[in-house]
This record gives C-alpha cells, structure tokens and sequence, in this order.
C-alpha cells in the first residue's frame, strides 16, 4: 500500500514538473566574436525573465558558431557559458562540425552531437520546442 | 463550418473512451480521427483521458488480488486508502495537465502526426556570409539524403531576402554549383528570392541582381515565410 501511495506521489509530482517546464531551441546559423555577447545576454535574459518557469533550453550551433565552445575566448565568456550549462542549457553540435573542429572545442564539456543540425531542429520543433535565433 | 463545429461539440467522452479502447467501428474511427486533425481542443479531451486511464492501471497494478475468504467491511476498508489516492492522484494529474502548455498532442498521439509524415521546411537566408551560406547548403543536402536513406517524405523551399539574396546572385560560383547540383539531384528543394529586395537593391545601389537559374523570383520573401509557418512549415534561419 505505502509502494500505491509513494508511486502516485512521484507521478502527480512529475506531471506538475512536466507541465511547468517551457521547452526552447535556441539556434545559432552563424557566430562571429563580437556576436558572443549577444548569444549569451539573450540566454541569460530568458532564464531571467521566466524565473518561475523551468526552461528547458537547447543551444544548437551551426558551422562556425561552434566558435562558442573554444576554450581560447574571453575568459568572462567561458564563464557566463559555464553558468549556463551547470543551470542546464543543453548544447547539441553536428558530429561533422565537430570532428573538422575538435582541436577548437573545450574538452572539460564536449558538446552533445547529432546527425544533421537541420533534423534535429525538425525533430526538435516537433516535440514542441519553440525556435529562437540570436 | 458550422457542421463540423457542431459535430466537435457533440463528440461524448463516452465516446472518446471507446476510441481509446478500441470499441467503435473502423468508419466512427476513420470519422474521429478526422475530427482529431481538425480540432486541437478535442485531441487534448483525448489525450487527457489516454493518460489519466494508463496511470490509474499503472496505480491499479499495486493492488493485490482480493482473497475470496474475507470479510466484506475489511475488503472495503482495505479499498478506500486507495480509491482516496488514486482520486488525489487523478487531481494532481490534472492540475498538472492544466498548466501544460505546449504540444501535448505531438506528445501522446504520435500515430495522429504520423498520418501528415511529410515534413515540410522552410529556410530562411538573411545574411550574405558565404561560409555560413555552404554550410546551410551543407546541412541542407545531409537532411535530404538522411530522409531519402529513411524512405521519409520532406520538402525544403531555401527563400532569400535582404542580404541574403547576394547568396543566390550568380556571383558566387561555389554556391551557384551548389545549388545546380542540389536541384538537379533533388526534386523537393527549391530556391527562392525576394522580388521586394532585388528591386530595392536597383533603386538604391543602381545594381541589377542575376540570378542563379535554378532560383525562382517571388513578390514578398517575408510575406512567403510567414504563410509557411501559418502552414504548419518548420522554420531555419539558414
């Protein structure tokens, strides 16, 4: 009986988790230095501005956006994406961009890698991710 | 539209509990579903009663077989600490579904979504950066071979405004090869530009735009990506 109870708690508990979280995708097609700023005050701003809401956000770089992960930036930069990550900003990477730019990515964090970047914004979109651009 | 509204209306949870289960006729199955694709209100009415059933089995598969010699009070007593937590949970539930926002339908009705597979994208070039251009192109042919490999239907229409529209002036030879090679291998992408910017880019610069051939010329490319998105297209800034 107490296995009933605890089951239903943990279940209504996880639907309220579910049901509060807002799902975003944040893509970035295309980063140069001066625009590191900006992809990084607009994901700062959001968890900001949405403090009661559990975002679950996906930074998804394309081509030389990848740009971000080089352990060679600001060290200021490193740190604000650092906070990021450990609040749960997850970053997904082609494995192609990847492999052409392993010597320029931090090894601490490596991203996480998919197929095709285009797909996986489809599939993404499609499991209710709202798409967002710098 | 006052038919199918009235039918929307009309459509019993009795109803929507035999559809879950199974128990109606393949041509009221054929019928609702229809009405699912239409009405989001009535695939979450759906999607509500799929979930509190499967949880409550999930809760009910706990309960251990009464045995045959007990007393009935002991039996019923026995059975109201869990008829009260399953009502808790079924309240936890839906105050968790009410605050839901976002998509429960593609969540718990995959087999809806399945019936429209084609997926449909649209991207969206505004900048002129040619790196960033190949690489778009780059992502563009790998998503085609990747849903040609799967035996998946897309469509990809690649529409340029703004600065974007230097990418498909013919005078970049590497992305015109790209582009020739893509339509040429693949009939369901195509490329746009934006009448608006070509002519805008004339009467400022005093500069004519050639096209690439293969790039097909439209009145408004903001216009055009907007009433994509409204068609339920999926949208990428390329």
């Amino acid at each position: 009986m107490a296995r009933g109870f605890l089951l239903i708690l943990l279940c209504t508990a996880f639907a309220s988790a579910h049901a509060a979280s807002d799902k975003i995708l944040y893509h970035v097609h295309h980063l140069q230095l001066d625009g590191i700023p900006r992809v990084l005050s607009n994901l700062e701003n959001l968890q900001k501005g949405m403090p009661d809401r559990q975002l679950d956000i996906r930074l998804l770089l394309q081509g030389d956006s990848i740009l971000l992960l080089d352990p060679w930036i600001d060290d200021s930069f490193r740190q604000r994406l650092h906070e990021l990550r450990q609040s749960g900003v997850r970053i997904e990477v082609s494995r192609s961009n990847y492999a052409d730019n392993r010597n320029r990515v931090a090894r601490d964090h490596p991203p996480q890698l998919v197929e095709n970047l285009f797909s996986r914004i489809v599939e993404l979109e499609q499991q209710g991710y709202q798409y967002v651009t710098p | 539209m006052t038919d199918s509204t009235d039918k929307k209306s009309h459509v019993s949870d009795e109803l929507l509990n035999s559809f879950i289960d199974h128990q109606i006729t393949n041509e009221e199955r054929q019928e609702l579903l229809a009405l699912l694709n239409r009405d989001e209100t009535l695939a979450n009415r759906v999607c509500e009663l799929q979930r509190i059933k499967q949880l409550t089995q999930l809760a009910y598969d706990d309960i251990p077989a009464p045995a045959g010699n007990e007393q009935p009070d002991i039996a019923r007593k026995r059975q109201f600490p869990m008829a009260a937590s399953i009502a808790i949970f079924s309240l936890g539930l839906l105050l968790g579904l009410g605050m839901m926002q976002i998509n429960t339908r593609v969540d718990l009705l995959p087999s809806l979504s399945a019936a429209h597979a084609q997926t449909k994208v649209l991207v969206h070039l505004t900048s002129a950066d040619v790196d960033a251009g190949l690489n778009t192109l780059d992502n563009i042919q790998q998503m085609l071979q990747e849903y040609a490999a799967n035996q998946q239907s897309v469509v990809i229409e690649v529409v340029a405004n703004g600065n974007g529209i230097k990418l498909l002036s013919n005078s970049n030879r590497d992305i015109a090869r790209r582009i020739a090679a893509l339509t040429e291998r693949h009939d369901n992408v195509s490329f746009a530009a934006c009448k608006n910017t070509i002519d805008q880019i004339k009467i400022t610069n005093g500069r004519d735009i050639q096209l690439i051939p293969q790039v097909k010329l439209i009145d408004s490319g903001i216009v055009n990506v907007i009433k994509r998105q409204q068609q339920g297209w999926t949208y990428i800034r390329g």
